[in-house]
């Protein structure tokens, strides 16, 4: 998915609700953080040793998809290992670098 | 579905408490199942009339408080939320998920 245009962005405004102009907001106004993918890949696969994850981009910086695949996830229902991935990156949420994170997860294959 | 403007947070949490106990399968959302009001609770909604399922459904939209209680007591921070026998199944990824792998219609099933 492409990333979000700027004409999708709501209007600026600034801190009296006026209507900015130009092509960027003032630097009062946030653009909201950009999550950096490689670290939160590295924070899922350290919280959960001998996973490997994917984290990908689906627009706008902070609207990510991860796909987890985990020893830790055997015998877990998918929301508990849904719980394991956000409880990893669980910080990243909360400094406003990640607005959603879809994820797709399981256990490896069974040898 | 009763008002919960006039509930304490305690009456809302017995009334959460008790629609997941007496519905097998419940659905909190924003909006309802005949006028959703996001699209993740819409495609819950959409997955659960695919499958024919009878559910009840409460619009947390109504009163903030709602969804406070709700995401204390499940621990689960977004909406919608799906619960089976009266335990949380997901939200719109789990419950997508577990439709495409046909787990959710076995699940109903049972």
């Amino acid at each position: 998915m492409a990333g979000r245009r700027l004409a999708d962005w709501p209007t600026p405004r600034n801190r009296a609700g006026a209507t900015v102009s130009g092509d960027r907001p003032p630097p009062s106004l946030s653009w909201g953080a950009m999550a950096d993918l490689s670290e939160l890949t590295a924070m899922i696969e350290s919280a959960l040793p001998g996973s490997t994850a994917e984290v990908i981009d689906q627009g706008g910086g902070d609207h990510l998809a991860a796909t987890v695949v985990a020893p830790q996830f055997a015998g877990l229902t998918r929301l508990e290992q849904h719980k394991l991935v956000y409880a990893a990156v669980q910080t990243r949420f909360d400094d406003g670098s990640i607005h959603a994170l879809a994820l797709r997860t399981r256990a490896p294959e069974a040898t | 579905m009763s008002d919960t403007l006039t509930m304490s947070e305690q009456e809302i949490l017995d009334q959460i408490t008790s629609e997941v106990a007496d519905n097998r399968v419940f659905l909190y959302m924003k909006g309802t199942p005949e006028m959703p009001r996001c699209g993740f609770s819409n495609q819950v909604v959409q997955i659960l009339n695919h499958l024919e399922v009878d559910y009840g459904a409460r619009d947390i939209l109504v009163d903030p408080r709602i969804r406070e209680v709700l995401s204390g007591w499940s621990d689960w921070p977004t909406i919608p939320q799906l619960f089976v026998d009266g335990k949380l199944v997901g939200g719109c990824d789990i419950v997508t998920e577990m439709f495409q792998d046909g787990e959710l219609k076995d699940l109903l099933a049972k």
